[in-house]
C-alpha cells in the first residue's frame, strides 16, 4: 500500500513505470500473451482480424505475436548495453576523476575521441566490421555510450574528491580503493541512475536504427527488425499500417516511459527543475 | 623525555602561477612524548600545510628538503603504502571542519566501521567505539547506540566533533593532531571540545593548531609561535605568554590581551604572503626593532633557558646558538 502511495505521488514516475512495466511484462510473459508462434509461416499479408489481431506479414507470421516477442530482444539489448556502458562509464569516470593527472588525460582523451565521432556512423562501421549478432550489437552500443557517462561522473567526482569527508577518510588511513568505493561511489549514485535510464532509451533507439538499416541479427526478432522487414518487403509501399506502425509505436512509448522515469529522477536531484515543471 | 616528533629544517613549497609559495620555510619543531604542543600563528603562515605534510598529504606541495622523524622513523620520502599505514594508525588528525568531515550518505556507525576496516582491526569494531563515545561524554550506551544509527546531519556540531575525535582515537594513535579544534564554535561547545581533547590527551600526545590562546594554555605545556613558514619562538606556554621574546610573539600577545581596544601600533603590519624568496628575516619589514642585519641575513635559532627563538636580537647579545 505504502509503495503504491509513493508511486502515485509522483505522477511522472508513475506513468513512466506503468508504460515501461507493460513492455517488461509482455517481454517476460511473451509465450503466454502471444496467440501464435511468431516464427511459424502461414498465409501472408492478412489484414487485422479476430484470428490475427494485427494481421500477418509477408511470410504469414502473426504480427501481434512478433511484437510481443520483439519486446524481449529490444529491451534486452537496451538494458544490457546500457548496463555495460554505465558500468564502464562509472568505472572510468571515478578512476579518472579521483586520480587526475596523466591517467585522467589519457582516459578523457579516449572518451573525447568516442564523443566527437557521431554515434550512428560509428555503430554502423563497428557492427559491419564485427558482423551481425546480438552480442556484437550490445557491445557496439555500449562502446558508443560510455563516454557520456564517464564525462559526467568524472566532473562530479572531481568536486567530491575535494570534499571534507573524503579528505578526513584519507587522513584516517583509507586506501584509494576504499575512498572510491565507500565515499565517492555512493555520492554519484543518483547521477548514475539518471544516466543509466537515459542510456537505456538511447540504446533502444540505436538498436532499432541499426536493425532497421539491416545491421541487426536476422535470427532475432526486435522492433527494429520488424520495421526493417516492413520497409524492405513492401509494407510501407502498400501502406499496410498495421505492420509498420505498431513496432514504431512500441519504441516510442518505451522511450517515453524511460524519459518520464528519468525526469522524475532528475527533479529529485535537481530541485530547480521541479520549479520549472510546476509552472 | 623521549622525542616523539622531530621536524628539522622542513621546506614545503608550492608552485603556483603567481610564483613559488614557501609554505614551510625551514621549520624546526620537536614534540616530547606526553608533552602536548600547541602551535599558533597568523592565518596563512603554513600551519595546516605542516599538519598535512606530517601525514604525507602535502600534495601538490613538494618537500624540498628537511626531515620529519616520528618515533625515530623518517617520514619524508616514505613510500605511499607505508605512509598510509601511519595515517590514522600512528598519527591521527581531527579535521578542521566537523560539518563537512563526515560522509552525508553513511550512518555514523558505518563510518566508524570504515575506520576499523582502514585500520585492519575488525576486532575493535564498534565495541571500542561505543566505549569511546561514552567516555567522550555522549551519555550512556543507549544514547550512543542512537548516535551510531544516525546520519551526520542529524547530529549537532559538538556531537559530530566527538564522533570524529572517537574515530581518530580508535586506533590508539601515538600522536593526535587537532587542527583549529575550537574555531567557529560557541563558548559552550568550545568548552566541551576542550574537555574532549583534555580527555584524549590522557591516551596520546597532542599537537594542537589554534588561534585560541586560552585553549592552548589549558591543553599544552609547550607552545610554538609560527610566522611565515617557520617556528619563530618555542617555549613553555606560560612563560611564552607572560614574557614573549620574539618581536612577533610580543605583538601577537599584545593583540590577544588588547581585546576590543586596538591602540597598539599595527600600522604597516599586514599578513605576509609566502611568495618569493627574501633575504633576511621575514618579519623584518614589520618589526619595530629591526636593524640592518635583519634585512640581510636569516636569523639563526638561539637557545635560551627553556625556549628557542629565531631572531637577531638575541644573537647580537651573545647568546649561544642551538
Amino acid at each position: 500500500m505504502n509503495i503504491l502511495k509513493k508511486l502515485t505521488a509522483n505522477k511522472l514516475l508513475f506513468f513512466g513505470v506503468v508504460l515501461l512495466g507493460i513492455f517488461v511484462l509482455s517481454a517476460v510473459f511473451a509465450p503466454l500473451i502471444s496467440p501464435h508462434d511468431p516464427w511459424t509461416y502461414g498465409q501472408a499479408f492478412l489484414h487485422p482480424s479476430a484470428q490475427h489481431l494485427l494481421g500477418t506479414n509477408d511470410v504469414g507470421q502473426d504480427i501481434f505475436s512478433e511484437l510481443v516477442y520483439s519486446a524481449r530482444v529490444s529491451l534486452w539489448v537496451g538494458f544490457v548495453s546500457a548496463s555495460l556502458a554505465t558500468l564502464l562509464g562509472v568505472a572510468v569516470g571515478i578512476w579518472a576523476g579521483f586520480r587526475r593527472g596523466w591517467l585522467d588525460n589519457v582516459l578523457m582523451g579516449m572518451a573525447d575521441i568516442f564523443l566527437v565521432i557521431p554515434a550512428l556512423p560509428l555503430v554502423i562501421l563497428l557492427s559491419v566490421y564485427l558482423g551481425p549478432s546480438i552480442w556484437n550489437i550490445i557491445l557496439v552500443i555500449a562502446l558508443t555510450l560510455w563516454p557520456g557517462t564517464a564525462r559526467v561522473i568524472r566532473s562530479q567526482v572531481i568536486t567530491i574528491r575535494q570534499s571534507g569527508y573524503v579528505e578526513s577518510a584519507r587522513i584516517m588511513g583509507a586506501s584509494e580503493f576504499r575512498l572510491m568505493w565507500r565515499h565517492v561511489l555512493p555520492n554519484v549514485l543518483p547521477l548514475v541512475a539518471a544516466k543509466f535510464i537515459l542510456a537505456v532509451a538511447v540504446a533502444l533507439l540505436l538498436e532499432a536504427s541499426m536493425s532497421f538499416l539491416g545491421l541487426g541479427d536476422p535470427s532475432q526478432k526486435s522492433w527494429g527488425m520488424m520495421l526493417h522487414y516492413a520497409f524492405s518487403r513492401g509494407g510501407f509501399v502498400q501502406n499496410l499500417y498495421w505492420w509498420y506502425l505498431p513496432p514504431g509505436l512500441c519504441i516510442t512509448l518505451c522511450i517515453l516511459g524511460l524519459t518520464f522515469i528519468n525526469m522524475s529522477f532528475e527533479d529529485r536531484t535537481d530541485p530547480r527543475l521541479q520549479r520549472i515543471l510546476d509552472r | 623525555m623521549k622525542n616523539l616528533l622531530v621536524v628539522s629544517n622542513l621546506h614545503v613549497y608550492f608552485e603556483t602561477p603567481a610564483g613559488l609559495v614557501r609554505a614551510n620555510n625551514g621549520l624546526n619543531l620537536h614534540l616530547e612524548e606526553g608533552c602536548n604542543l600547541g602551535i599558533m600563528g597568523e592565518s596563512g603562515c603554513g600551519k595546516t600545510v605542516l599538519v598535512y605534510t606530517l601525514l604525507g598529504l602535502q600534495q601538490p606541495g613538494k618537500i624540498i628538503t628537511g626531515s620529519i622523524l616520528f618515533s625515530g622513523r623518517e617520514l619524508v620520502n616514505l613510500p605511499e603504502a607505508e605512509l598510509n599505514h601511519i595515517r590514522g594508525r600512528q598519527i591521527a588528525l581531527i579535521p578542521q571542519n566537523q560539518s563537512t568531515a563526515l560522509n552525508p550518505l553513511l550512518k555514523v556507525g558505518e563510518q566508524i566501521g570504515e575506520v576499523c576496516v582502514n585500520l585492519n582491526r575488525p576486532d575493535i569494531r564498534l565495541e571500542g567505539a561505543r566505549k569511546l563515545l561514552s567516555d567522550l561524554g555522549l551519555g550512556d550506551i543507549h544514547s550512543v547506540e542512537h548516535i551510531l544509527k544516525s546520519y551526520p546531519h542529524q547530529l549537532s556540531g559538538g556531537m559530530r566533533q566527538r564522533v570524529l575525535t572517537a574515530m581518530a582515537l580508535l586506533s590508539e594513535p601515538d600522536l593526535l593532531v587537532a587542527d583549529e579544534p575550537t574555531t567557529a564554535l560557541d563558548a559552550n561547545t568550545r568548552t566541551t571540545t576542550l574537555n574532549i581533547l583534555k580527555e584524549a590527551s590522557k591516551r596520546t600526545s597532542l599537537l594542537v593548531i589554534s588561534h585560541d590562546l586560552p585553549a592552548l594554555k589549558t591543553l599544552c605545556p609547550k607552545l610554538g609561535v609560527m610566522y611565515a613558514g617557520r617556528i619563530v619562538e618555542y617555549g613553555d606556554t606560560l612563560s611564552l605568554m607572560s614574557n614573549p621574546l620574539h618581536p612577533y610573539s610580543r605583538l601577537l600577545m599584545k593583540c590577544q590581551q588588547a581585546g576590543d581596544y586596538l591602540d597598539i601600533p599595527l600600522t604597516g603590519f599586514e599578513s605576509r604572503d609566502l611568495l618569493g624568496d627574501n633575504e633576511g628575516c621575514s618579519f623584518a619589514p614589520f618589526c619595530p626593532q629591526a636593524t640592518g642585519i635583519c634585512f640581510k641575513e636569516l636569523p639563526p635559532e638561539v637557545c635560551l633557558d627553556n625556549s628557542r627563538v629565531v631572531c637577531h636580537l638575541y644573537t647580537q647579545s651573545g647568546m649561544k646558538l642551538c
